[in-house]
């Protein structure tokens, strides 16, 4: 059998639980008796507070604990919440303010948390949380993605956190300047808030006087690793715990301010204490994603062969840095900054800012999707404006099949790939040749019409490293423990499913086990499209573990060497001997004879490297001039995922990541006001997309399996996000193109269409 | 406090509520059916659809008291007698209809009332009913797919299209 097993498109286990209203997610399995929390948050985007006098809500009926910041300090709290801090281009490191568990002295962004309240009931809770008296002073806040502005720290000058650069900034600069074509586009790349369904909770308990916190997370450890760097604990005093989430997207992957105080109220009351957040208070404390503008300059050869590209950006990271936000626009931008093309002068200066508004980091893809539009969406530019075929543009600079493996310009080893091959095979599945058909069909109705390419490339991202353990019980059930965290990807169907092609057990008989520090001692949690390859190459080592020592088990019982001893896939080959037992009997076998040593096995792996998923998306669009209103009409997508390991779920990965592209292209605005109060804090003003917005997508695999992990596989789960980006804005520039509308920016809402429209009619007048 | 008594999937039941209490806290916090979920507080949403006497509802957005005396089915009265999946249940697991899952009980309550009172809808009939149900995994693409599927239509051939 081929190492990446069977790639069939196995129905969903946990399926039926989510379809019959048994699924367990945070709220849904909070313990009887628990108290609830509710938090205090600020009104004000930035101030400073005068008085926080909590008296009476703590009087107030069914309240057993109020908690304020100085009350965290006298528990002896460790208020700084971690963030990574990544190297400016002067060799230092890029601010670190302190972002406090609750806020002291001073709230820099509408929503932060000020206080929290603990009652019997979550009536009694807000209703105290109400009598809570509180001044806050106002000061001019920096709401805008700029440089410069009302200082959000006082030690931080200009507001600007981090600035870094990478690249070859002076052979860039020669570059241009001897290039037969500049081209240059400023890209601004909206916010966007994240708004997984089930929005963010926590249930803190002591246990056997241990704390156990169950978490709506990305993953265990990480989460449990803060809770012991806050509350002072020994790893071997706390638990984590994740049940089913109800989506992360990257938002679910940072430790929050919440955990650690309910955590904390749990330890105070020495009982069971429960958050989950309402949907507008998600919509102001989760953490927001993108949020940058870009100045991109292309240099060409007369023959239109890429020279150089350099890009100058100013990204926001909210009010305090969140645990990676300072790595996502410029380490993880720069991971495809030159993305399929053949280029090796570049060049990316980034400035990170404190604004006085919800901390952003990672939103899926991280870095890499707003590296992709700003590339696809100036190489799209500079075709238009040289007068190239975009298409033809791409395909000459593509880095040839020929070319492999090949470094690109930021350090990324390409190990295989054949770009035009998926270029060509998008071609047919988009039928671009129909095209211009199309078009005149829409423009009989008065209808603008245009089509857009985006050819991604992502890295996957995530620990290197993985672990899977499998256990034999003594009921027959085989379980397989696993160190990545499933959102909603359908982990429990894929790595029950693997283990059993690889080891013969029967899928049904096989329980995969997740989520629980106690459990499982590491792992690294979902993130990054790291989780399939890394998970399953654990298993194939873990299953060559097994083989290993239960052939040698065998040989010594029928006195044979143990070399000779073969495993197929599904049972041991004993040279001499009518016995060919399968996994589960040697287990049996093992399990009766007492050898407690043969029923758990595991094996740790670490990637050579991480894949590299490239694809190209074409999304077609029409647009109402009367009403501004954009609707696409076609979408297809060609991936190069190497193998698929079930290729319906990966199906329904781009399908889902084509989603949140389009959401942030057609739909998703994020306003603030010229204060910091955010306008779009619920559903009613800040638009998901919904089935009237989406089409069908239509999706094909041209793979190259990737040589870096023995499945050749190459990760799914941010591809469809970081393609779509491009296509859609590509597609609607094409619309605009001929009407002399040369620069479209996100969200292209029926508003700013009509608007850009307007102005345009207004110029040919 | 008051007291209010209903039919939920085919039994009686009864409990106190304040005047306050919604529909959904009603069902997941007294009588512990949480499957019925929460997720946005403004009835946009969906995730909390339920049937009031054969129709869909938002439980997030009427009070327990009003359906004093009425039939009401959640996802936990959905499967077959048998405990099998029903058509559209199936037809969701069919398709892979969900992700993450949260969602999916709304999902499939407006799936079964849009399914009941237009047996055959188009695609666009599928989309706009589903204005009032959000999804953050699935880009929707195998939710219209599952429903056409579970209403007998051939969705290879139109989704193809």
């Amino acid at each position: 059998m081929e190492k990446f097993g069977k790639g069939q498109p196995v129905k969903r286990v946990e399926d039926r639980r989510f379809l019959t209203g048994a699924g367990r997610y945070l709220d849904d399995v909070a313990p009887e008796g628990r108290l609830v929390a509710v938090f205090l948050r600020s009104n004000m985007a930035h101030g400073v507070i005068r008085s926080l006098d909590v008296s009476d809500a703590r009087a107030a009926p069914g309240v057993h604990l109020v908690l304020t910041a100085e009350d965290l300090i006298a528990a002896g709290v460790r208020m700084d919440m971690k963030a990574e801090r990544v190297r400016n281009r002067d060799g230092s490191r890029g601010a670190h303010p302190e972002r406090p568990v609750l806020a002291r002295d001073r709230v820099r962004f509408v929503g932060e948390a000020m206080a929290v309240v603990v009652a019997t009931s979550l009536s009694e809770a807000r209703d105290a949380v109400e009598m809570i008296e509180f001044d806050i002073d106002p000061l001019p806040a920096h709401v805008e993605t700029a440089v410069g502005g009302p200082l959000v720290h006082d030690e931080v000058a200009d507001n600007v956190a981090v600035d870094f650069g990478l690249g070859d900034k002076a052979g860039v600069d020669e570059a241009i300047a001897g290039a037969a074509h500049v081209v240059r586009l400023r890209i601004p790349d909206n916010r966007v808030i994240v708004a997984s369904m089930e929005a963010r909770g926590v249930t803190a308990m002591i246990e056997d006087g241990r704390l156990h916190v169950a978490v709506s997370a990305q993953g265990v450890w990480g989460q449990k690793e803060a809770l012991c760097r806050h509350l002072g604990l020994e790893p071997a005093d706390v638990r984590v715990t994740t049940p089913d989430v109800g989506g992360g997207f990257g938002m679910k992957g940072m430790s929050y301010p919440e955990m650690i105080t309910v955590a904390q109220a749990a330890r105070m009351l020495d009982r069971p204490v429960h958050w989950i957040s309402e949907r507008t208070e998600a919509m102001l404390s989760d953490n927001a994603g993108r949020d940058l503008w870009s100045d991109t300059v292309l240099a060409f050869d007369a023959d239109h062969r890429l020279l150089a590209y350099s890009v100058e950006s100013v990204s926001n990271l909210g009010a305090y840095n969140s645990q990676f936000a300072q790595e996502i626009q410029t380490n993880l931008f720069s991971k495809v900054l030159p993305g399929t093309y053949d280029l090796q002068k570049v060049w990316l200066g980034v400035k990170g800012v404190f604004t006085n508004t919800t901390p952003v980091d990672a939103y899926r893809g991280a870095g890499r999707p707003e590296a992709i539009f700003a590339l696809e969406r100036a190489m799209d530019h500079a075709a238009r404006v040289m007068g190239v075929d975009p298409w033809e543009l791409r395909r000459i600079n593509f880095i040839k099949p020929g070319q492999f493996p090949y470094v690109s310009a930021t350090g990324m080893p390409y190990d295989v790939g054949n770009f035009a091959r998926v270029l060509d095979r998008v071609e047919e599945t988009s039928d671009r040749a129909g095209f211009v058909a199309r078009r005149a069909a829409s423009e009989a109705k008065g209808l603008l019409r245009g089509q857009g390419l985006c050819y991604y490339i992502e890295s996957i991202l995530g620990d290197k490293q993985e672990t899977a353990t499998v256990v034999f019980r003594e009921d027959g059930r085989v379980e397989i423990h696993v160190g990545t965290q499933s959102n909603g990807q359908g982990h429990e169907t894929v790595f029950a499913q693997f283990l059993a092609d690889h080891s013969g057990i029967p899928a049904e008989k096989i329980t995969v086990m997740q989520g629980d520090s106690d459990l499982i001692p590491k792992g690294g949690g979902t993130g990054g499209s790291r989780s399939v390859t890394v998970q399953n190459t654990a298993t194939l080592a873990t299953v060559e573990t097994m083989v290993t020592a239960f052939a040698a088990w065998l040989a010594e019982k029928e006195g044979v060497e143990a070399g000779a001893i073969a495993f197929d896939d599904e049972r041991f080959r004993i040279p001499g001997s009518n016995l060919s037992p399968t996994m589960l009997e040697v287990a049996e076998m093992a399990l009766s004879e007492g050898r407690a040593d043969l029923l758990r096995h595991s094996a740790t792996i670490e990637l050579e490297n991480r894949s590299f998923p490239n694809g190209a998306h074409v999304a077609e669009v029409e647009i109402d001039p009367e009403t501004g209103v954009v609707t696409v009409e076609r979408y297809s997508v060609v991936d190069d995922f190497g193998n698929l390991i079930n290729p319906m779920l990966v199906e329904g990965q781009v399908h889902g990541g084509v989603a949140q592209g389009l959401g942030q292209a057609l739909t998703e605005r994020v306003v603030y006001d010229a204060e910091g109060q955010l306008l779009t804090a619920t559903f009613m003003d800040y638009a998901l997309p919904r089935a009237d917005v989406m089409p069908w997508v239509s999706f094909a695999s041209e793979p190259t399996p990737s040589l870096y992990n023995p499945m050749g596989m190459k990760g799914c789960g941010e591809a469809g996000t970081v393609g779509a980006l491009a296509a859609v804005t590509n597609a609607v520039q094409d619309a605009l193109w001929p009407l002399g509308i040369t620069q479209v920016d996100m969200p292209f809402t029926p508003q700013r269409m009509w608007e850009m429209l307007d102005a345009a009619r207004r110029d040919a007048a | 406090m008051t007291q209010v008594g209903m039919t939920v999937n085919g039994k009686a039941v009864s409990g106190k509520v304040e005047g306050r209490t919604l529909l959904v806290d009603f069902l997941r916090g007294t009588l512990r059916l949480t499957g019925t979920h929460v997720g946005c507080d403004t009835s946009q949403c969906g995730a909390c659809v339920v049937h009031l006497d054969g129709k869909a509802v938002k439980a997030c957005a009427i009070f327990a008291i009003e359906a004093e005396g009425s039939e009401v089915t959640t996802i936990e009265g959905m499967a077959n007698a048998d405990g099998s999946l029903s058509v559209i249940q199936q037809a969701f697991q069919d398709h892979h209809g969900l992700q993450c899952g949260f969602c999916t009980p709304g999902m499939v309550m407006s799936a079964a009332a849009l399914l009941a009172e237009n047996p055959r809808p188009t695609e666009a009939e599928v989309r706009a009913y589903l204005e009032g149900n959000i999804c953050r995994c699935t880009g929707y693409h195998n939710i219209v797919k599952a429903i056409l599927a579970a209403s007998g239509q051939d969705v290879g051939a139109i989704a193809a299209e």
